[in-house]
């Protein structure tokens, strides 16, 4: 077995649940780090990652070796953060709140202008297209492995990551960054899909 | 307008990329990482349970009682038809006993079995 989560996988797999606790220790960080960057929210980001793992738990079954747990963990848990339905309410509050909520332990320092602007940009931007961006650029995956995680073709990543950076350069680019709409609005939005 | 669109056409994937690495994920407590596992945990049986429950019964009850339905329809519309096919069969042997060698033609209509009988 390739992976080094296999044997914990094959334990969960035999029904073994600490075997599973071990897992979402190990992968807990970045299944926060994914659920946030998809959000925008600290509070819907940690409900997202715990459904994310429950779902990880229900469908471990279906898992096969060949493949890497995290990146088929990557895939529940984008699937999670896509199929999540927000209402309008909630998408405001979470907008308008998630800059705030991205300093929160930071402060000491002062809240980065930049920062807030590229949050703002990135959860403005479609639900698929943002996914494309999380996995290739905070998460380093190539396109061909977002492919696989998003369940499309690696030339589809590739356009979601050209016309996803070519908003991105329109939106942080002075002057129209002052444009960018801290409490949502705009038909391009945060679960919308392209 | 001209300013912008030379503005836009300036920022390279490496400014992007810094700008966009820029957002940091909120660290959190290690309380909370310890905390986590367990409550994911917690968490693990309830909707498993709930949908093995449902995935068990829900479609075994479905297709059971659809294929009784579809027994019982099949049995009521083709039950007279096999009745008169099985009198109909009765009549041609009684009546190829009465005119052997001369049956040519038989059909059937509305009125019952019709036979073309040779001289």
């Amino acid at each position: 077995m390739a992976d080094a989560d296999d044997d914990l996988v094959l334990q969960c797999q035999n029904g073994n649940v600490a075997a599973f606790e071990m897992l979402v220790r190990k992968h807990q960080q970045m299944v926060h780090a994914l659920t946030f960057r998809m959000t925008g929210s600290v509070a819907d980001s940690e409900d997202l990652a715990q459904e994310a793992f429950i779902r990880a738990y229900d469908q471990i079954g279906s898992f096969r070796s060949h493949a890497k747990f995290s990146t088929w963990l990557y895939s529940v848990a984008v699937h999670v953060c896509l199929n999540w339905r927000r209402d309008e309410a909630r998408r405001f509050r979470a907008e308008a709140s998630c800059a705030e909520e991205i300093f929160a332990g930071h402060s000491e320092s002062a809240p980065n202008e930049m920062a807030q602007q590229a949050q703002a940009a990135l959860m403005k931007l479609p639900a698929r297209q943002r996914a494309a961006i999380v996995l290739t650029l905070y998460d380093g995956l190539s396109h061909a492995e977002a492919a696989k995680v998003l369940h499309c073709s690696e030339t589809t990543v590739s356009w979601r990551v050209f016309a996803a950076k070519r908003k991105l350069k329109r939106w942080l680019t002075t002057p129209m960054a002052r444009e960018l709409p801290m409490n949502g609005g705009g038909k391009e939005g945060a679960f919308e899909h392209e | 307008m001209v300013e912008e669109r030379r503005a836009r056409s300036n920022m390279s994937d490496f400014e992007l990329e810094s700008k966009l690495k820029s957002v940091r994920v909120p660290e959190k407590t290690d309380g909370y990482w310890e905390d986590f596992p367990a409550r994911v945990r917690s968490q693990l049986h309830r909707p498993a349970v709930m949908e093995q429950t449902r995935t068990h019964w829900m479609p075994q009850w479905a297709w059971g009682s659809g294929l009784a339905t579809a027994c019982v329809i099949l049995c009521l519309s083709l039950g007279p038809a096999l009745q008169n096919v099985a009198k109909d069969e009765r009549a041609l042997q009684r009546d190829a006993a009465r005119f052997p060698h001369q049956l040519h033609l038989l059909m059937a209509d509305e009125h019952g079995m019709q036979y073309l009988v040779s001289e």
